[in-house]
């Protein structure tokens, strides 16, 4: 079995306790720094005295972005951007405030965990986007941060699709003629490496050969659902669409941006050394066994500029295990069932039409 | 040209910056205005492509600064 490498280092008793330290830590930091978070964790009677456990410790309902201009920065800082999440343009979209120190912090986090997964070696990188989505520069949307993001791992940033969305089958040629003879990366959202390159390969019959690439994909599975279509079936046909047979999906959200969970090479996503996850029964709140669905609650250490460290999302998911999954990482494993009944939809790929909106 | 002229003629091309900037204190990552991660790995291209050496992702991440660009371009064998 591998040795425990950073960020997937830490056992169980271990991370508890560094997180419980640290979680408390930034609790604190965004109580003395965020007006409304102090408000809220009053509320809610809030005690560092009595936390054993990060457990213990307050969580947000993500939604809560949507709602509110929640900021962690002085008053006077000029220097943030602002990430926004999905949403269909009659959702509002959660809004979070990023400075300087978090961007750099998320992608050091990014490039750690996704290294892990991916090799210190970047890659040709094939993007299942367009253009135009990486133009703002300012204020940017989920997709384009995850685009942005994942290209530290790539090398000759290649756009497969034209700014109407439609397949650049020139640029893609071009590409694969080039680097296609050897491992590449193509990345995109899940919903859009779907219904924007494999159903346009397979409907208009145009061969390619991606036997060489690793696909990362992510941002949602809600729009899938609704197309009943399940992984097996999305990795099957992308198989035989195109020979990719290298899937890796990952698991995160905008309002956590950089500590996200990938799959491994046994299928399972990985909480990193970065983050904890706990599941947590519907009804009553209370913490779910191994094995037993629940809400996920997802905690990350980066959030300084805005107080989203600790967040309950409307994603049911379920812990597999901790500290033995079988590819060797330390570490929560787990999987993600779905959305919630009832619950807001929300997933980064499944909007595509509110980025022209 | 020297390498170091042509290092700081990359970083003044990509980040759109003056000469009197070209120091750590102006240059850092994600600070200055136009040094964002799209352009991070753009420069990062021609600096390959420039000095024949490549970039870990590892190296991408450290290069923070506008000396740490030089520091690591030492590190992978290049005179500057």
């Amino acid at each position: 079995m591998p040795e425990k490498t950073f960020p997937f280092s830490l056992t169980k008793e271990k991370k508890d306790n560094y997180l419980t330290q640290e979680l408390t830590k930034l609790t604190l930091y965004h109580r003395e720094h965020c007006r409304y978070y102090r408000k809220m964790t009053d509320a809610i009677g809030f005690d560092p005295a009595a936390i054993r456990h990060y457990a213990d410790l307050p969580y947000l309902p993500v939604t809560l972005f949507k709602e509110l201009r929640l900021s962690s920065l002085p008053e006077e800082e000029a220097d943030y951007k602002t990430v926004t999440s999905s949403g269909t343009s009659s959702q509002k979209r959660s809004q979070i405030i990023l400075d300087a120190d978090t961007r750099t912090q998320q992608q050091i986090a990014l490039t750690k965990i996704g290294s892990s997964f991916l090799g210190g070696r970047r890659m040709p990188y094939l993007v299942i986007d367009c253009p135009s989505t990486i133009h703002s520069r300012n204020n940017f949307s989920a997709r384009t941060s995850g685009i942005i993001g994942f290209s530290i791992f790539g090398t000759h940033r290649t756009f497969a699709l034209r700014d109407d969305m439609s397949l650049d089958l020139e640029a893609v040629r071009n590409f694969l003629e080039q680097y296609g003879g050897s491992r590449f990366l193509i990345f995109g959202f899940t919903f859009m490496v779907w219904e924007y390159f494999l159903r346009v390969l397979e409907k208009e019959n145009i061969r390619l050969d991606c036997s060489n690439a690793i696909l990362l994909h992510g941002g949602g599975w809600k729009k899938m659902q609704d197309k009943a279509v399940s992984k097996a079936e999305y990795k099957d046909r992308l198989q035989k669409a195109c020979g990719i047979s290298h899937v890796l999906e990952y698991y995160g959200m905008a309002e956590q941006t950089g500590s996200i969970f990938f799959e491994c090479e046994c299928g399972h996503l990985h909480c990193s050394d970065y983050s904890g996850i706990l599941f947590r029964r519907p009804e009553d709140f209370s913490l779910c066994g191994i094995g037993e669905p629940g809400l996920i609650q997802v905690m990350s250490l980066l959030p300084k500029s805005y107080p989203g460290h600790n967040l309950l999302t409307e994603d049911e998911g379920r812990l597999l295990g901790v500290d033995d999954c079988p590819c060797g990482r330390a570490g929560e494993y787990f999987e993600v069932i779905g959305r919630v009944r009832n619950a807001e939809l929300r997933g980064c790929s499944d909007t595509y039409e509110a980025i022209g909106s | 040209m020297t390498n170091l002229e042509k290092y700081n003629k990359i970083i003044k091309k990509y980040l759109k910056c003056k000469d009197e900037e070209l120091n750590d204190e102006t240059l850092v990552y994600n600070r200055y205005p136009t040094w964002d991660s799209v352009t991070h790995v753009d420069m990062v291209s021609e600096l390959e492509e420039t000095f024949g050496v490549y970039f870990e992702t590892i190296d991408i991440t450290s290069f923070g600064k506008y000396s740490l660009g030089i520091e690591i371009l030492r590190k992978l064998g290049v005179d500057i």
